[in-house]
């Protein structure tokens, strides 16, 4: 039998509408294997780029950055092959990741860096986005100067094929205003995503995420209840989107404030969901439920049933409310000292610090 | 100039109306579902006032008789004030005041733009219950009307006139137009007539039966035959408290895979909404179809979809418990149903079971498997089995069955996701089970050992395989294994892809990959012979230096195919010219003999 008909059967299992994503992942894997073993480089080229699509929707994305950089080797060796946006765009969520990960240095970040930017201008597009992935960083890393500096970079030159689209910017304005500290400001740019005028992948849903902590944050009850519906409302949507683990983290700091029940079914359901590998989607879910466990009797008693490969997983499923935050904390502070060992900075020191004090 | 005289600003009415007929309402068909929904509430609202009124619709379809469209109901009509809020009321917000009938003026006055799409004209002729007089109004597409007092005597009620377009004459001819009432109208609780020359077709005369508590399974499976066109494994009620819900679920009769959404019939306070399930069934609900009204959630603006509030979420969740109890009961109820419910659906029923505890008791001795001696039960697994081994994908099983096969031992092949974490859960809620992971690497770690220090021919035989095999990236070792008809096993590391490939000089990542490297460490492929094969046996003593390679390339090839992994045009190559070196030496020997 030829062999892509073999690779078609796959990517037709992989493409059914309600599989789960790490199915579909495996799938595409026994794919490419199949079109690197008949040394079809562009079948692997597409198979691959698929495979980047599914893993994006997870938070475990452990072949992510292996994949797209076979996929640049492959283009580099055969540019006229390839659709130049789609693997650029592509190699936005590269930068993303290498960002997430304290293991990447500093310098090996910029070296990618301006080779993206160099990338972009050699086929004369903007540079909009290479601004915004710096941006992104910075707002991740709540550090105010930065931030400012390259909200300006980004508005100081126009939208192009390869800037975020306008509900991601949008978004984007919003984290900053969070950052800046004034929910009010914050809400009133985020109207219209609320009202769902822009949308994409993940926003509104992110956003409406972001706001709701923010809103409790800001002993604003009544808004965060109102947001937290429809952040409840978007989750719908994407219900096996393991990347959005951290703005769980946000809806569970909100929950263990209003309603701790509901906190703990959220924990129970989305804990499975926190990644295994070193990534700053883990610290900031460890920041969010350290944060959500001090709301909580520390001495009490919980029945949860844990992940089986969680540290702290007994078969009993009774936990101490002091383990659990404990465990937590510990983690996110570690993490925390990897990445300002890298960012060369106490960025996510001070964050941390923050969300407990 | 005044600063502070305040503007009007203006509105072209003309471009409104076509604005918000033409897109608010996408189909065309709607202005069907519009106007029996203000007949359906002009009657409700009479109702408020004379429980007893026997509300009735009709409509008389062009024909040679006439060329227009009416639109009969005996609801409570309007009076001639209400009449000229039709316009008004355009656009306005839903806060006005309460009236008996609710925001029945409201809603007649958008529903009835939808009408714009199919007439030019729209004549509502209308009598009040609380006035003696009828009166006329006369709207025009371009936002002009004019209202006249009818003099003759009317009956209470309203009829809706219309002018069909040219363009849009299809939709009221008498089949088109059926369909249309039947797909909106044929759950609404007032008949409904249908008049076109002599005849008169009463359009929902079979009425809701689903709906009726006493309706028998059989009478369901009928109705979801006919509304679905296929049959059904079984159907059971569904009634909930929050968002008033009353239906049917119907079990497919056949594998759904997860494939696709499936079509329902959802009505909301009788009135077709849509064939979505508009979220109120659970996402694991593949395998049924719903026919359910709601009496108590609430449409979007467009009325296509439910709005998601706190009703439909708990119209959800008892919903989800419905369908759960019925799983849960459907065994000891009718055993031959829950037979072919479990063949059918096993992968959706693992699936639910995965994420709920109760089902997976209840369900999981008779869920099948498949396994490297086939398809069997988890009870039959459970019973013949010590330990119950399984490999998380399709590789590893792959793999992994033949050899275990020999050795006697029963594979699990848990591919999908929630298979695995159905053993896992087992496991934790049954300790007296022993589940474990297997793969091929564990597996040859059960291997019997060779001691090869305790033999100079078997070290020396193990260096030179290494030393061939080293060539093509992969480690050797020696074993005892059975079966011993089997030479060697190719084993190589799971899920991992290949990474063989010029690098661009351009590539930054490169550098970066090592941060991205799983923890754990990297594991090379194996050849493992099987020290008490026969082969293997002999090939100990050979020690031709063209003789030897060729027989290893040959058995690690074979060991390929075995595998079923891939084999590669430069291993195909390998193993030709391995073959090609052996058939010249032989013929070589024979012509030197």
């Amino acid at each position: 039998m030829r062999y892509t008909l073999e690779v078609q059967k796959l990517l037709n299992r992989a493409n059914q509408e309600s599989i789960h994503p790490k199915d579909a992942g495996k799938l595409l894997v026994q794919a490419i294997q199949i079109a690197d073993s008949n040394e079809d480089v562009e079948l692997g080229y597409d198979l691959r780029s698929e495979l980047m699509d599914k893993e994006w929707g997870l938070s475990d994305r452990t072949e992510f950055v292996s994949l797209f950089s076979w996929m640049l080797n492959a283009y580099d060796a055969d540019p006229e092959n390839y659709d130049i946006e789609d693997l650029l765009w592509k190699y936005k969520w590269i930068i993303n990741e290498l960002y997430s990960n304290p293991d990447v240095p500093l310098e090996q970040i910029q070296l990618v860096l301006e080779d993206y930017k160099r990338r972009l201008e050699e086929k004369g597009l903007g540079i909009r986005s290479y601004y915004s992935k710096q941006l992104n960083e910075a707002l991740y890393q709540q550090d105010a100067a930065k931030s400012s500096v390259f909200l300006d970079l980004v508005n100081s030159v126009p939208r192009d094929e390869l800037s975020d689209c306008n509900a991601c910017e949008m978004d984007t304005e919003v984290t900053y205003l969070i950052n800046e500290g004034s929910f009010g400001d914050a809400y009133t740019k985020a109207l219209p995503l609320i009202q769902k005028q822009y949308t994409c992948a993940h926003v509104p849903v992110i956003t409406f995420c972001q706001l709701c902590y923010m809103a409790i944050r800001s002993n604003e009850p009544e808004k965060a209840a109102e947001l937290f519906h429809q952040a409840e409302e978007g989750l719908q949507e994407v219900e096996n989107d393991s990347s959005l683990i951290t703005s769980i983290g946000n809806l569970i700091v909100y929950l263990f404030y209003t309603d701790k029940d509901k906190g703990w079914q959220y924990i129970e359901k989305y804990l499975s969901w926190a990644d295994s590998t070193k990534t700053s989607r883990r610290f900031f879910f460890s920041l969010n439920m350290a944060e959500a466990l001090k709301q909580e009797d520390q001495e009490k008693k919980v029945n949860i049933e844990l992940p089986h490969d969680h540290p702290l997983y007994s078969a009993a499923n009774r936990y101490k409310v002091k383990d659990l935050y404990d465990h937590y904390y510990d983690q996110a502070q570690q993490y925390a000292a990897e990445f300002d060992a890298r960012n060369q900075n106490n960025n996510f020191s001070i964050q941390l610090e923050k969300a407990l004090s | 100039m005044d600063e502070n005289q305040q503007y009007l600003f203006q509105v072209n009415l003309k471009g409104m109306i076509s604005l918000l007929s033409e897109h608010l309402y996408s189909n065309p068909n709607t202005f069907v579902r519009e106007l029996l929904q203000n007949g359906v509430d002009a009657i409700t609202a009479l109702r408020t006032m004379d429980e007893d009124h026997e509300g009735c619709i009709r409509i008389y379809l062009p024909d040679s008789s006439r060329s227009e469209l009416i639109f009969e109901d005996n609801g409570i009509g309007l009076k001639e004030d209400e009449i000229h809020k039709f316009l008004a009321v355009i656009g306005e917000s839903s806060k006005r005041e309460a009236f008996e009938a609710k925001d029945y003026i409201g809603k007649f006055g958008i529903g009835l733009l939808s009408c714009f799409v199919v007439s030019n004209e729209i004549i509502v002729e209308s009598r009040s219950a609380l006035s003696e007089t009828a009166v006329r109004w006369t709207g025009k597409s371009d936002g002009t009307y004019h209202i006249t007092q009818i003099e003759e005597e009317r009956p209470i009620g309203s009829k809706v006139i219309l002018y069909p377009k040219e363009e849009f004459k299809y939709l009221f001819k008498p089949d088109v137009f059926r369909k249309n009432l039947e797909y909106y109208g044929e759950a609404l609780p007032m008949p409904i007539h249908l008049h076109h020359e002599e005849n008169i077709h009463w359009i929902n005369e079979a009425g809701a039966l689903w709906l009726d508590p006493a309706a028998t399974k059989e009478e369901l499976l009928a109705i979801g035959r006919k509304a679905f066109n296929t049959g059904f494994l079984d159907a059971f009620p569904i009634a909930t408290k929050d968002g008033g819900v009353k239906g049917v679920a119907y079990i497919l009769p056949y594998k759904t895979q997860f494939s696709g959404k499936q079509t329902h019939k959802l009505f909301l306070k009788r009135m077709f909404l849509s064939d979505d399930d508009c979220r109120l069934l659970p996402k694991w609900a593949f395998f049924i179809r719903c026919i359910l009204n709601a009496d108590g959630l609430d449409a979007i603006a467009s009325r296509e979809a439910l709005v998601y509030n706190d009703a439909l979420k708990g119209a959800k969740k008892e919903i989800g418990n419905t369908v759960k109890a019925y799983l849960k009961s459907i065994g000891l109820i009718d055993h031959q149903i829950y037979q072919k419910l479990i063949s059918t659906h096993y992968l959706h029923l693992k699936a639910i079971a995965a994420e709920d505890n109760e089902l997976l008791q209840v369900f999981i001795d008779d869920l099948p498997f498949e396994t490297n001696k086939g398809i069997r039960t988890f009870r039959n697994i459970r019973e013949l089995e010590d330990t119950i081994f399984y490999t998380p994908n399709i590789d590893d099983f792959k793999q992994v069955r033949r050899i275990a096969g020999a050795q006697g031992t029963l594979i699990i092949n848990a591919a999908y996701t929630f298979e695995e974490e159905l053993l896992k859960k087992i496991q934790r809620l049954d300790s007296s089970l022993k589940i474990e992971q297997i793969s091929p690497g564990s597996l040859l770690n059960s291997f019997h050992a060779v001691d090869v220090s305790l033999d100079p021919q078997l070290a020396d035989f193990e260096i030179r395989a290494r030393e061939v095999l080293k060539k093509l990236n992969c480690t050797c070792s020696l074993k005892r294994f059975s079966p011993e008809d089997t030479p060697a096993i190719y084993v190589a590391p799971q899920d991992e892809i290949s990474t063989k490939q010029p690098v661009s000089s351009n590539n930054p990542l490169t550098a970066t990959l090592s941060a991205f490297a799983p923890k754990k460490k990297a594991v090379q492929p194996v050849l493992c012979f099987n020290a008490d094969n026969k082969l293997v046996k002999s090939m100990i003593g050979i020690k031709d230096p063209y003789v030897f390679p060729s027989i290893v390339h040959i058995l690690y090839v074979q060991s390929l195919l075995l595998g079923k992994y891939p084999v590669s045009d430069t291993e195909m190559n390998l193993f030709n010219e391995a073959l090609h070196s052996l058939i010249i030496m032989g013929m070589e020997n024979f012509i030197n003999i």
